[in-house]
């Protein structure tokens, strides 16, 4: 058998509640009336509780939606954002550099060993360089592959590696003929990634 | 409602928060060890001492004057984090270089160091 909760303001407190919150159509009630709760039926909810249910029966779907949701999408909404680096930083000490007059072993003192050593026309060529990656990827896609060839998926992506390069030319006595110097990776990854050039 | 409100908050942190952590590391040779190339003397070493001492070299490039010789080592160390919806990946990887340059007749003239590979580190990507 079901046992009846009954809720049993006092006359009083039923009184202070109409009075803090009346409503349209609420009659003035007698203190000493009684109340609903001072007889043992079964109560009728008012629209109100049922408003105070609907609002905690809404906040728990809410917090089970943000519990779920997540678990739900994941595979199907992805960001992905991967970083690479190779190589140590490059400078280029112009000061320290003069074409006609610094040599191999100065400059191999100053900056250290190559990246790449090359033979050239007029020379050999020393090369310092190191590569910056970015990659920022989004994907949309609902995972049917298994059970149906046509699945769904979008996905979005940007790639940019930038490098940072010194060439270095010397002649065949080993003297410092040439230089060049290109420092990319201060360039802005959304700029570099929305420009048309 | 607040206790539900922080409940709520907890379980999206910990159903985010839910997924893995690699850490990889990839050693391409052993390190180079600058003590080994002490004995190693531009216009008295040749070729033949440099790879008694070193080895094998990476790369042999012909340049105008001689030969270069590259000995080169690497270290790798990856980092990625995947979580429900996202995920960072980062790797990075830093070398130990030697270059020998010889002239023709193989005497050693000049050398350059570039120790790096111990630099390489874990993070993310940003």
């Amino acid at each position: 058998m079901n046992k009846v909760v009954v809720f049993r303001p006092t006359a009083e407190r039923r009184h202070s509640i109409r009075e803090a919150f009346p409503r349209a159509g609420d009659q003035e009630v007698a203190p000493d009336a009684p109340c609903l709760g001072d007889h043992p039926v079964s109560r009728v909810p008012s629209l109100r509780e049922h408003d105070r249910v609907f609002q905690h029966l809404a906040r728990l779907i809410a917090t089970l939606a943000l519990f779920l949701i997540p678990l739900l999408l994941s595979g199907c909404i992805t960001y992905q954002l991967l970083g690479g680096v190779e190589g140590g930083e490059v400078s280029y000490p112009s000061d320290r550099l003069v074409v006609g007059k610094t040599t191999l072993g100065e400059v191999l003192v100053l900056l250290g060993a190559p990246d790449t050593v090359g033979r050239v026309d007029e020379g050999d060529l020393l090369i310092y360089q190191r590569a910056v990656l970015k990659r920022n990827q989004l994907s949309l896609g609902i995972p049917l592959a298994d059970i149906w060839s046509l699945g769904i998926d979008l996905s979005a992506y940007g790639a940019l590696v930038r490098y940072d390069r010194l060439v270095l030319l010397f002649t065949p006595e080993g003297i410092l003929s040439g230089a060049a110097f290109e420092k990319s990776s201060d360039h802005p990854y959304w700029k570099a990634m929305t420009s048309n050039s | 409602m607040k206790s539900a409100l922080s409940l709520g908050i907890s379980l999206l942190v910990l159903v985010l928060c839910t997924g893995c952590v690699v850490l990889g590391k990839n050693t391409e040779y052993q390190p180079l060890d600058p003590t080994l190339l002490e004995p190693l003397v531009p216009g008295q070493s040749r070729a033949a001492d440099v790879s008694k001492v070193l080895g094998a070299p990476s790369q042999v490039v012909e340049l105008s004057n001689g030969n270069a010789y590259i000995y080169r080592r690497s270290v790798t160390k990856g980092t990625g984090v995947w979580l429900v919806l996202v995920s960072f990946v980062n790797g990075e990887e830093q070398h130990d270089r030697v270059v020998f340059f010889f002239d023709k007749n193989d005497l050693l003239t000049h050398y350059g160091v570039s120790l790096n590979a111990g630099k390489a580190s874990y993070g993310f990507p940003f």
